[in-house]
């Protein structure tokens, strides 16, 4: 029997940035002349943007890599190499929905099934993060011959031959804010404390480790604000009229979970 | 029957590819049994099992509602796809504006109705026809995404790609629907509504697809006439899947046609299977018949799918909505 929805957890709120960040977009659909390693921009707006895809990648390498001893996962068991056979990718993925349904990680981030297995979509949705009305009017005006970006000389030596490789990075300016919002399904009772508990322990690693390329220089430092926890029974997602639960930190979890009590007939 | 236009506001970038193929290949519109599928999955997510059977049901002896494809809107105007019947235009139009007319993919409402009318085309009509169409493309901007997957161990990276649409201020898609059952108005409404919050097309874990209902509201002035003129051709706005009665005078009764094979895997409810539906061929939007077309829902179920996989059988969306409509 197929599972319905009890509900919906919106996270929303902001990203600062308290280094230079650069998420880097491919240099094929950059212009002749340009920055050597220029930042994705929304292709309408022209404005940076922080990708879901990389928030919600990020998010998942550092919960694996904090829950692996204790899954089992360490080293290469339970992984599955997604990259080719020179260039080996392992991550971890459960073989089915079964499994993914037993596993902290596969039931956030989604699975794809193996040997015949069922793929297990992701509970959880991370939208691209656009810059706050905030930044772009500040960002509009910063003098640097860019839209909305500084850029930054990088001094890369090649360590065979010690020659100097001077390079143009662009990058998102130290104090830009990006509002942010995931959107967590609520499957199960049994399930949704301990998934939304590892989701704020996903944010909380992001803040101690980086976004974007050249962590390990200091690049894509950030601070993660949770502004908004809303919890929204599929009741209420069904009439039009959301009558939400709202939560200011993920400390109040409890009271945020009784939302989605009673409506779960089977569960 | 009662006509609405639903116009949908995306809130981020879409990607509408066929699963499974190429991630870079994405499209800017929604073919109709696209959006039957998604509307029938957020019916199982959202409500029971067996309201979804139900519609199913009925869906199979006679639909409740029919609609098109979802099409462009920019700025105030309406794109549909360009009848491929040009019979009407004259020898010499045709020699002199051959290649502008091949390149007219998509016309403006009140451009459709006067192609509809059949009245021979003008030089100057058909370079008003390109300047709308201008409109059209610049509706949205498609973009090739890197996307880096990373190793956890040797932090390596792998990169891939994949396609994504951004639709501008002001765009977006939109379709008709006709309701032979007004009861169910409402229904399709809150269904949609529930579709925008869960988002339609791929790349959905990002975000992708997710809509407001800008507006939905029975159709007025062009579109009616569009869709009540008195004409001996009819133009399909949906993909077509025609019916077992309908098979026998099919090649007699199209007039120019062109056709698409679907295939991909199966979803059920929040699931995707890796289990591939029976691929089915469709006579695409745009195609044009001498009478009216019907069409059918099609039973694409694998043969012998693995036992605890699927429960229940899998349909695509086939019924013809065309302009006009039948009466
Ligand atoms: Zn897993």
């Amino acid at each position: 029997m197929d599972k319905n929805i009890l509900g919906k957890v919106q996270i929303n709120g902001k990203i600062k940035c308290l280094t230079g960040l650069h998420i880097g977009a491919s240099k094929e659909n950059m212009e002749i002349g340009a920055i050597d390693s220029p930042v994705v921009r929304d292709p309408v707006t022209r404005q940076p943007y922080i990708p879901g895809s990389s928030l919600k990648g990020k998010m998942r390498s550092l919960l694996e890599r904090a829950l692996s001893v204790e899954l089992g996962i360490a080293g290469t068991t339970k992984r599955r190499n997604i990259g080719t056979r020179n260039n080996e990718i392992w991550i971890h993925v459960c073989d089915s929905a079964e499994d993914a349904l037993q596993c902290p990680i596969c039931r956030i981030f989604g699975s794809t099934g193996h040997n015949g297995g069922k793929n297990f979509p992701a509970r959880l949705a991370v939208r691209d993060a656009y810059l706050t009305g905030d930044s772009v009017e500040k960002l509009s005006d910063i003098d640097t011959g860019l839209q909305y970006t500084e850029w930054k000389f990088e001094n890369a030596i090649d360590r065979v031959t010690s020659a100097a490789n001077p390079r143009q990075l662009e990058r998102v300016p130290r104090g830009a804010e990006f509002d942010f919002e995931l959107i967590y399904n609520v499957e199960d009772l049994h399930t949704v404390e301990e998934d939304l508990k590892n989701l704020a322990l996903a944010i909380d690693l992001i803040t101690l480790d980086s976004l974007g390329g050249h962590g390990s220089r200091g690049y894509g430092k950030v601070d993660i604000v949770i502004e908004c926890i809303k919890g929204i029974p599929v009741e209420s997602l069904k009439s039009d009229t959301i009558i939400a639960v709202e939560i200011k930190s993920l400390k109040e979890l409890s009271s945020l979970i009784t939302t989605f009590r009673g409506k779960s007939s089977g569960a | 029957m009662e006509v609405y236009l639903f116009k949908l506001r995306f809130r981020g970038p879409v990607h509408f590819g066929d699963t499974g193929i190429d991630l870079e290949n994405v499209q800017e519109t929604v073919s109709s049994d696209t959006l039957f599928s998604a509307l029938m999955n957020t019916i199982s997510i959202y409500y029971e099992r067996n309201e979804a059977e139900d519609l199913i049901e009925k869906f199979i002896n006679n639909p409740p509602f029919i609609f098109t494809s979802l099409f462009v809107y920019h700025k105030g105007l309406y794109f549909l796809p360009k009848p491929m019947d040009d019979t009407f235009i004259s020898e010499d139009t045709k020699r002199l504006k051959g290649k502008e007319l091949k390149k007219l993919k998509w016309l403006e409402i009140s451009d459709f109705l006067n192609w509809h009318s059949q009245s021979n085309l003008t030089d100057k009509d058909i370079s008003n026809m390109q300047q709308k169409q201008s409109l059209y493309t610049d509706a949205f901007v498609r973009e090739i995404r890197p996307r880096v997957v990373l190793d956890r161990i040797t932090q390596q990276s792998s990169i891939y790609h994949c396609g994504y649409i951004y639709f501008k201020k002001n765009a977006g898609l939109y379709g008709l629907v006709a309701f032979s059952d007004k009861g169910f108005i409402e229904k399709f409404k809150n269904i949609l509504y529930l579709l925008g919050q869960t988002g339609i097309g791929g790349e959905r874990t990002y975000g992708c697809g997710t809509f407001k209902i800008e507006s939905f509201e029975p159709v007025d002035s062009t579109f009616n006439m569009i869709l009540h003129t008195n004409t001996d051709k009819y133009t399909i706005l949906s993909l077509y899947h025609p019916a077992q009665d309908e098979r026998q005078n099919l090649r007699n009764n199209l007039l120019s046609y062109d056709i698409i094979r679907k295939k991909g895997w199966i979803t059920t409810g929040r699931k995707a299977l890796t289990l591939k539906r029976k691929s089915v061929g469709f006579i695409t939007e745009g195609s044009v018949s001498k009478g009216p077309l019907k069409g059918c829902l099609v039973d694409i179920t694998p043969d012998n799918p693995p036992p605890d996989t699927l429960s229940h059988r899998v349909y695509r969306y086939g019924y013809a909505f065309t302009a006009p409509l039948p009466r």
